[in-house]
């Protein structure tokens, strides 16, 4: 089964700004994203569509992990969840290049809060989705399944086209990053 | 013409599921389960009504599959990300109330 | 490292040979403006293309269908074997995907490509295309020509060339798409009878179609933007942006986001699907 994530370039550096905004104690900052779902032929097609960011009283401290979230994070993105036929994904950055790579500490929060959203959005597939400087990953959990299945390509939309197949992205670095509009 | 959810109140005495659904500011109408005689057996197909103007009709009904034997000149349209088969069938005007434009296009499939 | 074969288009970016063979393509409409698109698109290096077009090769395609030949009108060959071939002399390891049908009878496949490209003659078909390629965030490059006669008896060749990229003004925005206009087109239908086509306003269109594609995949000119409607003269001959850019509004009025996005029917995975994918996570553990 393949996993397209598409989204707007507008869209895309209102992430990347609010992922670079610096906060009191936290060293990194943490989204949620909702995506509306379609099918594709072999798979499923899923369209960024709502950016849902995370108060800064919605941190815990914590010295061991870049950022925790406390349960008013979770329980925004439940609600949207709940009212509105979206795929719910938690989405943050890690400051290299390259391919990024979920660490134990990512998965293990992963495999915890993803169950959550198939109580309010049962049948529809979460996850999470991880930026680097210059590509991005992703892994997506369907209900009753063993394992989350990763996302094969990204789009980004808007003027240029940037896609991402498996890891390594289609366009120069700078280009990727960089909030040309 | 604008339609609102009161409107659709006596429509959904035939398709208690029907809600407004909308594309590039034309209002439809959503028929998930519509039952229609397809060759002598009524049968559950999906619908879209057009309670407006579409392609050149004052209002226009869509359906999943095309009835066999019924209705002439159909032609495939996809709106909001489906491919729905609708006939031409003219003159059920737009100045109706739901339920009655729905039954003006279902006139033809009898 | 760039290959001999694409050398002398190496200003496009050191990337740019892996990201147009790694693009994937739709082309609506394989005659007139489709087939020089193929054409253009096997010469610049895509490899992933899905064809689509319901016609066989008739003889009147002859005067300007790239790749026909009169033997393609003589046997009635479908026009997606007849680009299909002509992709393959050029690119001979491209993956290309035929749907001899209308673009409505297999949609599915639009859906996870890198951009559409919009070759069709009415309307309306561009009003539903555009529309598609909206609420699944595709990219869609429209082209059309027309030839009008004038009261004086001459003839005026005009066309146009547009790049609707979700977020963006859409053909609506823009003034060419009008509900009137396509009313008045459905109206008419059974009375259009064949509207005059000829080759080389085709070539103009199609090569700034295929050039718009190429900056918005390899943005090779960093400081200029993409010109999203291009208008074509064919008397005078030019080829101008349109003035209606000047006062177009940055975000697109009847395809807003997040409004009008995905499936508004799709109410979760099918449990053949998840069945499936169980079945291969299993088998692959």
């Amino acid at each position: 089964m393949k996993l397209h994530a598409k989204i707007t370039r507008s869209l895309f550096i209102q992430i990347l700004h609010d992922l670079a905004r610096p906060h009191p104690f936290a060293l990194e900052r943490v989204v949620f994203v909702s995506f509306r779902p379609a099918d594709l032929r072999d798979g499923i097609l899923l369209l960024a569509n709502n950016l849902h960011t995370i108060r800064d009283d919605d941190y815990e401290r914590n010295d061991n992990v870049g950022a925790m979230l406390g349960s008013g994070a979770f329980r925004m993105a439940l609600q949207f969840a709940y009212n509105n036929p979206v795929s719910m994904f938690h989405i943050h950055k890690h400051d290299h290049s390259g391919i990024p790579r979920d660490s134990l500490v990512d998965r293990e929060s992963s495999v915890q809060f993803v169950p959550d959203f198939w109580k309010v959005r049962p049948r529809f597939p979460h996850g999470t989705i991880i930026l680097s400087k210059d590509s991005m990953s992703g892994l997506t959990w369907l209900p009753n399944m063993r394992r989350p299945i990763p996302i094969s390509r990204f789009t980004i939309v808007g003027t240029p086209i940037i896609e991402v197949y498996d890891g390594k992205h289609s366009i120069a670095a700078a280009e990727f990053s960089r909030p040309r509009q | 013409m604008s339609f609102t959810d009161t409107d659709l109140l006596g429509l959904r005495r035939i398709c208690p599921e029907a809600s407004f659904l909308c594309e590039t500011k034309k209002q439809y109408v959503h028929l998930p389960v519509l039952k229609v005689p397809i060759s002598g057996v009524t049968t559950d197909i999906e619908g879209l009504l057009c309670p407006g103007e579409h392609s050149g009709y004052p209002t226009r009904l869509f359906l999943s599959q095309k009835v066999p034997g019924k209705g002439q000149n159909w032609t495939d349209h996809t709106i909001l990300g489906k491919t729905w088969r609708t006939w031409s069938w003219k003159d059920v005007p737009a100045s109706l109330s739901l339920t009655e434009i729905l039954l003006g296009h279902l006139t033809a499939l009898r | 490292m760039v290959s001999t074969r694409s050398q002398r288009q190496s200003f496009l970016g050191p990337d740019s040979e892996k990201v147009l063979s790694s693009g994937v393509v739709v082309i609506v409409g394989l005659c007139g403006g489709g087939s020089h698109i193929a054409q253009l698109l096997a010469h610049i290096g895509v490899d992933n293309y899905k064809i689509v077009d319901p016609d066989f090769v008739d003889d009147p395609n002859l005067n300007r269908m790239v790749g026909s030949t009169p033997n393609d009108a003589i046997e009635k060959r479908p026009k997606v074997e007849v680009i299909r071939d002509l992709i393959l002399r050029i690119r001979p390891a491209a993956n290309i995907e035929m749907f001899a049908t209308k673009w409505q009878e297999n949609h599915l496949p639009l859906r996870s490509c890198t951009a559409v490209f919009g070759c069709v003659d009415s309307f309306a078909s561009r009003n539903e295309l555009e529309a598609y390629c909206r609420r699944f965030l595709i990219p869609y490059i429209d082209i059309g020509m027309d030839v009008h006669e004038l009261a004086s008896g001459r003839y005026m060749i005009s066309g146009q060339v547009i790049a609707s990229i979700p977020g963006q003004p859409c053909m609506k925005c823009m003034g060419v798409l009008t509900e009137e206009r396509i009313s008045q087109e459905a109206q008419r239908y059974g009375d259009a009878g064949d509207r005059p086509q000829v080759i080389w306003p085709n070539g103009v269109l199609a090569s700034t179609a295929v050039g718009m594609f190429v900056s918005l995949l390899t943005p090779w000119d960093k400081q200029s933007e993409l010109v999203p409607f291009i208008e074509y003269d064919g008397n005078s001959p030019t080829l101008k942006p349109s003035s209606v850019i000047a006062i177009l509004d940055k975000e697109c009025k009847h395809y807003p986001i997040p409004k009008g996005l995905g499936d508004p029917m799709w109410n979760g995975i099918a449990s053949d699907f998840l069945k499936q994918a169980n079945a291969l996570q299993r088998e692959a553990d």
